[in-house]
């Protein structure tokens, strides 16, 4: 058993092991926590506001309990459709994955240890949806100890079994389906599939904006549905049994459903380790990443010179195209942005009234409005953020290369800007056919955000250059937890939203060429700005980088 | 030509990597550097190459300082690194075409060398894979390709043959001679004294960062007054604290 903890151990500071956070890491973790405050506070105000709205109306019946069981099957749900992609990398995809093969240790012991992970993330989900509806719904209904005590108790039970039924769908994908002959398609498969997925919750969430109007409906709805409602939870069993667990009449039996979950929750283990034991090694072996091309023939026309810099400039791209998580967090993620901001406005208004404001408004708050879109957009992108990140240990070919600095930085803010221009042009379609925005307007709108997009990308590589993650084991940890997008974006947002504000509430900057001037000149101070101490950092820290 | 003065190098601790190394690379000859495990070599190769900053002391090549003029001290030499794992989502002539732009090498040159080089190595077929997919010795032969690719007067390759059939071992080693008997340096570490003893015109062993012996075969059959292999000498060179 000691090995395994080792195992475990080992595995653990892996994952984490950028975890050594130095103090200015601390400082933005703390920012971050700051910067979440207001964000939870409007969360628990939106889940009392459906709770305390359903469960007079349920109350009635005695059916209040259904709201646990409800939150719980979402919750069950939840975990079992986003937690797929981070069981796939994490239990076939790690590149350290490897090196445990050649472990003495049993399947399902490697297999625990790449669980851990992803069921930290599964915890935070659960507790994002768990702890205000049960905080809730116990201040609502007046709850007790004995309410506390089963909630806390079952909190920690109840997330292990929808996770071991997802993990279970995987290796059985892994192993049969056999999707998984090249690693590198899968992933990207993989991240669409959960974009997709939080799209989708994001449709729901709207389409239910409002908590007044929804709970009552809600309440009906789900009065009627109380039958089909513990027909669901069969597919997932521990639903009937945490319900209970939690509230229940008298305190037995809470204790005895809270027991008879515990031993459900035990099986499901055995099952897991007994399935994982039979199915994980032959759906990990055998994974390769990479495509093996048609044999090379010809070599002529195959032969291109081209100056330094765009070669290097190509380089950038073709990594970023062909790394799954790159592709994923750089590219896709931006197509997505833009449909985010849709959505947003579909359900905010309805788009025909946007359309009509489009046609009433000046054009000077039209323009405004566009360019704050698009630098919101560009500035989540995470291209220019991780670019020197996204080196990682290759990050030493920069030092010996004959290549000046300045034109290695040049070409990785020139691939950034290019890739900023497949989001361009998304908003571009989006403005021009569905808001249907002058034309004047969309070509001076074109020209501040070319520009403005060169700012972005030189803050976004002066953030990285201070602070870059070089010592990543997957590609994905060049993107997770760290603070450079945000801090990018904020700074953008704090430049930009002084000079868009000022603009909009001066009141001698009129019309649409002011306007455009005025932006262009705030926008082009800023650049050479960004510009100039993206530069000096570079001189100063380039060859100390690694 | 590589000249090294006085460089000492610590990496975050208080212990010396390299410690005030004194040593000369010249033109002509090949040049092998030993020395056990954690002995420094690769610190010092990557101080030479521009990789690690020096903490002390100056490196030329070819009469360029590697701080003050490092663009043409890095023209000046090719370098082989001891893990060949880089650029993997690159195709193994997309690399091969970024180090040709990177070093201006023409295009007719381009084509020729690349041809003969890896139809030698036996990698002509796979140019059009990711360089992930291939082995360890075929991502250092591509590397190797890069380098020769471009002509530089000044080799230095850390640990080249490990890894290497014995076919691509000798061509590179035929390489090697070929390159020096034009004038150039070849500098290159290794654990392998056989090829030291049947290759090397000069040899230098290091020991904890400090340099143990600089000189030819024969200075170092004088030196220690002994018939003995060079593996003896090593040995003793280095084991005797
Ligand atoms: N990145 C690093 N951080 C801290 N110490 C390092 C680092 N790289 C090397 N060292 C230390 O520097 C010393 C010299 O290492 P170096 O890699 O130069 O040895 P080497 O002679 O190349 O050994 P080998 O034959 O194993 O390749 C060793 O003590 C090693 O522990
Ligand atoms: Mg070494």
């Amino acid at each position: 058993m000691s090995n395994t903890f080792t195992l475990f151990k080992i595995m653990m500071k892996q994952y984490f092991s950028w975890a050594d956070k130095d103090d200015k890491q601390k400082t933005g973790i703390l920012f971050f926590i700051i910067a979440m405050i207001p964000v939870t506070l409007f969360w628990f105000w939106f889940v009392n506001g459906i709770v305390s709205g359903i469960h007079p109306i349920l109350a009635e019946a005695n059916l209040q309990h259904l709201i646990i069981a409800f939150a719980l099957l979402i919750t069950g749900l939840t975990i079992i459709l986003t937690s797929i992609p981070t069981i796939v990398t994490s239990f076939y995809f790690a590149n350290d994955l490897e090196s445990y093969l050649t472990l003495p240790v049993k399947a399902y012991q490697i297999l625990i240890g790449k669980t851990l992970a992803p069921l930290i993330t599964v915890y935070g989900a659960t507790a994002v949806i768990m702890v205000p509806t049960l905080l809730m719904y116990g201040l609502t209904d007046g709850a007790g100890s004995v309410y506390i005590i089963f909630s806390l108790f079952t909190f920690v039970l109840f997330p292990i079994i929808p996770f071991i039924l997802a993990s279970i769908l995987v290796m059985f994908l892994m192993r049969f389906a056999n999707i998984a002959k090249n690693k590198d398609r899968t992933k990207v498969f993989a991240g669409i599939f959960s974009f997709a997925m939080v799209i989708g919750i994001n449709v729901v969430i709207r389409l239910n904006q409002n908590p007044e109007n929804m709970s009552s409906d809600f309440a009906q709805w789900i009065q009627k549905q109380d039958d089909l409602l513990w027909g669901t939870s069969k597919f997932l069993p521990n639903v009937y049994i945490a319900t209970k667990a939690i509230e229940s009449t008298y305190w037995w039996q809470n204790a005895l459903f809270f027991i008879l979950l515990f031993v459900v929750t035990g099986l499901f283990i055995a099952l897991f380790m007994w399935i994982g034991q039979r199915l994980y090694f032959q759906g990990v072996q055998g994974i390769s990443s990479g495509n093996k091309g048609k044999t090379f023939t010809s070599l002529s026309n195959k032969l291109y010179v081209r100056p330094v810099y765009w070669s290097y400039t190509l380089k950038e791209l073709r990594t970023i195209y062909r790394t799954p998580s790159f592709f994923i967090n750089c590219i896709v993620q931006n197509l997505f942005a833009p449909f985010f901001i849709l959505i947003i406005m579909f359900f905010e208004n309805n788009l025909g009234s946007i359309t009509e404001m489009v046609d009433q408004f000046n054009e000077k708050y039209i323009l405004l409005a566009m360019f704050g879109i698009s630098l919101f957009v560009m500035g989540s992108n995470p291209t220019a953020t991780s670019s020197i990140s996204r080196e990682g240990y290759n990050w030493f070919t920069n030092k010996y290369l004959p290549i000046d600095p300045k034109t290695i930085i040049y070409s990785k803010a020139l691939a950034a800007w290019i890739i900023d221009w497949v989001s361009i042009a998304v908003l571009f379609i989006l403005f021009t056919f569905l808001l249907k925005v002058p034309f004047l307007v969309i070509a001076l709108w074109v020209v501040l955000t070319a520009l403005a997009s060169w700012f972005s990308v030189f803050m976004g590589i002066y953030v990285d250059l201070n602070n870059p993650r070089l010592n990543w084991s997957d590609e994905q940890q060049v993107f997770k937890s760290r603070f450079a997008p945000l801090l990018t974006l904020l700074i953008q947002a704090f430049s930009f939203g002084f000079l868009i504000l000022a603009t909009w509430n001066l009141p001698f900057i009129s019309g649409l060429w002011l306007t455009t001037l005025t932006l262009l000149l705030g926008t082009g101070i800023a650049l050479y700005i960004a510009h100039k101490i993206a530069m000096k950092t570079t001189q100063k820290r380039f060859h100390y980088l690694g | 030509m590589i000249e090294i003065q006085n460089v000492t190098k610590s990496y975050s601790g208080s212990k010396k990597a390299v410690d005030t190394l004194n040593l000369t690379i010249p033109d002509g000859k090949i040049f092998g550097f030993l020395g056990p495990n954690g002995a420094g070599k690769s610190t010092t190769i990557k101080m030479i190459t521009g990789i690690l900053p020096i903490d002390e002391g100056t490196i030329t090549i070819n009469g360029y300082d590697v701080t003050q003029n490092p663009i043409e001290a890095k023209k000046a030499f090719g370098y082989v690194p001891d893990h060949p794992d880089m650029f993997l989502r690159l195709k193994g002539i997309e690399y091969l075409n970024f180090i040709g732009d990177i070093y201006e090498v023409p295009k007719e040159v381009r084509e020729e060398k690349i041809e003969s080089l890896t139809k030698t190595f036996g990698i002509y077929e796979v140019l059009n894979d990711p360089i992930q997919t291939y082995s360890h010795g075929m991502r250092q032969k591509i590397i190797v390709t890069g380098v020769l690719l471009h002509e530089p007067d000044v080799w230095i390759l850390d640990e080249p043959l490990t890894g290497l059939d014995p076919k691509s071992s000798y061509t590179l080693k035929e390489m090697m001679r070929e390159h020096t008997r034009k004038g150039k340096t070849v500098f290159f570490s290794t654990h392998v004294l056989e090829v030291v003893e049947q290759l090397c015109d000069q040899v230098a062993i290091i020991n904890n960062g400090v340099l143990e012996f600089n000189g030819d075969m024969s200075d170092m059959k004088a030196q220690f007054q002994t018939d003995g292999s060079l593996e003896q000498i090593f040995l003793e060179l280095t084991n005797h604290e």
